[in-house]
């Protein structure tokens, strides 16, 4: 009898899925993948109900986003919608770093790295573009950014940037949000959760533990840290809800970007507009590279380590951006 | 106990809505003030700049301008003026603490669980 007769004769039930999986499984850093997930699922729920109210037009953008939080249940909503996509980039970084700890892009994982890649890339083109979309003075700041360092981009630059400018900007920028990330999101999403299935849960490093646990106690354990998780977010939404600027003003400056861009921004006021395209390129390059760099077993070797530790030296390199960026008033970069 | 708990926190989030719809938010009831004016022989003489009709939905158009007026900072005072963000503060702590407890509450470990 070939597999898939096999297959199709086989009666299924939930309890085909409650495989076992490694103990560490019901660890945090284990977890955190999954719990962006349903991060990702919250803002697909959250931002559909938003998009029955907003006007995504150059004119009515800010007012219907206005309209909206003027009734208490929608004021959360956008404020929490918010909040659940810093903090699900937060997680990201979270789990990123889990992955270059415990040395989980290497051998058969090293595609799943790139799927993670992709996703990564796509998380912030979410950010990005949702900031835009209700253009107030933070939304107008963040678009002029996007179309001036298109504007550089050899070849497709001109054409790219004439093609997201004028008065259907916002309705352009809301496509990009709700339609065209969205598939991205599955596209790269799907096989990542796939391989992760196909390869299993990566190993702790240095340990080797032969005690399981169930599929579903790891589907618990994502499930109670989404709670307690989103629910502090919902939470902190209401008490400290996003401000929605005024605007927007053309000419001037005087708003800074979400926490994860304050990165760039630190960058762009050194090097300028370019570095803008640049620096996100040379991080990418620097992603891809890794289980190139790093692509032996032995947990001790030293390229463990040199990725190890550049990885560590990097990150707070950018958390020093990030606080230096915070404190520091905002500056002038558009049309310099 | 675990259908338990899940059974109370369905029935809780389910009456929740029941609960705050009688006290807070009275200025939010249904009003009709205007009425919308679809009226054919008006749709290509009165246009606006977006080419939509102005009196294609004039209880929209009221609300905008009730709202245009309004800054960020006098609509977050009107909603902490309602018992909507007590409530939603209140519901994101208990999933908080639900949460925290079932990770960390400690529990009789299944006999299979070590294979």
């Amino acid at each position: 009898m070939s597999n898939s007769e096999i297959l199709s004769e086989k009666k299924w039930s939930f309890n085909d899925f409650n495989y076992p999986v490694p103990e560490h499984a019901k660890n945090f850093g284990y977890t955190v993948g999954g719990v962006t997930v349903v991060g990702f699922i919250l803002l697909a729920v959250t931002g559909i109900i938003m998009a029955f109210f907003i006007t995504p037009t150059v004119n009515q953008a800010q007012q219907s986003v206005l309209e909206l939080s003027s009734n208490p249940w929608g004021f959360w909503l956008r404020s929490f919608h918010r909040w659940l996509a810093e903090a699900v980039m937060f997680l990201i970084v979270l789990h990123v770093s889990r992955i270059i700890f415990t040395g989980s892009y290497r051998g058969s994982r090293k595609l799943n790295w790139f799927f993670g890649i992709g996703l990564l890339l796509i998380t912030f083109t979410f950010l990005f573009s949702g900031t835009a979309v209700k253009w107030d003075q933070e939304g107008y700041e963040a678009y002029q950014h996007a179309v001036e360092s298109i504007e550089m981009l050899p070849v497709i630059g001109t054409p790219l940037s004439e093609f997201i400018q004028g008065t259907a900007a916002v309705m352009r920028m809301f496509a990009v949000h709700t339609l065209v990330l969205p598939l991205f999101l599955l596209i790269f999403l799907i096989p990542h959760l796939v391989l992760m299935k196909l390869n299993g849960l990566s190993p702790l490093p240095g340990r080797k533990t032969t005690k399981t646990i169930t599929f579903y106690d790891h589907v618990k354990k994502i499930f109670w840290w989404s709670f307690a998780i989103y629910g502090l977010i919902s939470f902190l939404a209401m008490q400290f809800p996003v401000e929605i600027f005024p605007g927007p003003y053309a000419g001037v400056e005087m708003t800074k970007p979400p926490w994860i861009f304050l990165v760039l921004y630190q960058v762009e006021d050194w090097f300028g507009m370019t570095s803008l395209l640049v620096f996100p390129a040379l991080i990418v390059t620097g992603l891809i590279l890794i289980p190139y760099i790093d692509s032996k077993k032995d947990d001790y070797s030293l390229t463990r380590r040199i990725v190890v530790w550049g990885y560590i030296v990097v990150m707070a390199v950018f958390i020093t951006f990030i606080i230096n960026v915070a404190v520091t008033p905002p500056v002038q970069h558009l049309g310099m | 106990m675990f259908k338990n708990i899940l059974f109370a926190a369905i029935m809780f989030l389910f009456f929740s809505s029941a609960v705050i719809m009688p006290h807070g938010d009275e200025k939010h009831k249904g009003k009709v003030e205007k009425v919308s004016t679809m009226q054919m022989e008006n749709m290509h003489s009165q246009m606006n700049m977006e080419g939509e009709s102005i009196h294609s939905d004039s209880l929209r158009q009221a609300k905008e301008n009730e709202t245009q007026e309004k800054d960020f900072d006098q609509i977050r005072k009107n909603v902490e003026n309602s018992t909507v963000p007590t409530i939603i503060k209140a519901i994101s702590l208990a999933a908080f603490i639900a949460g925290m407890a079932f990770l960390y509450l400690p529990r009789k470990k299944k006999e299979n669980s070590n294979v």
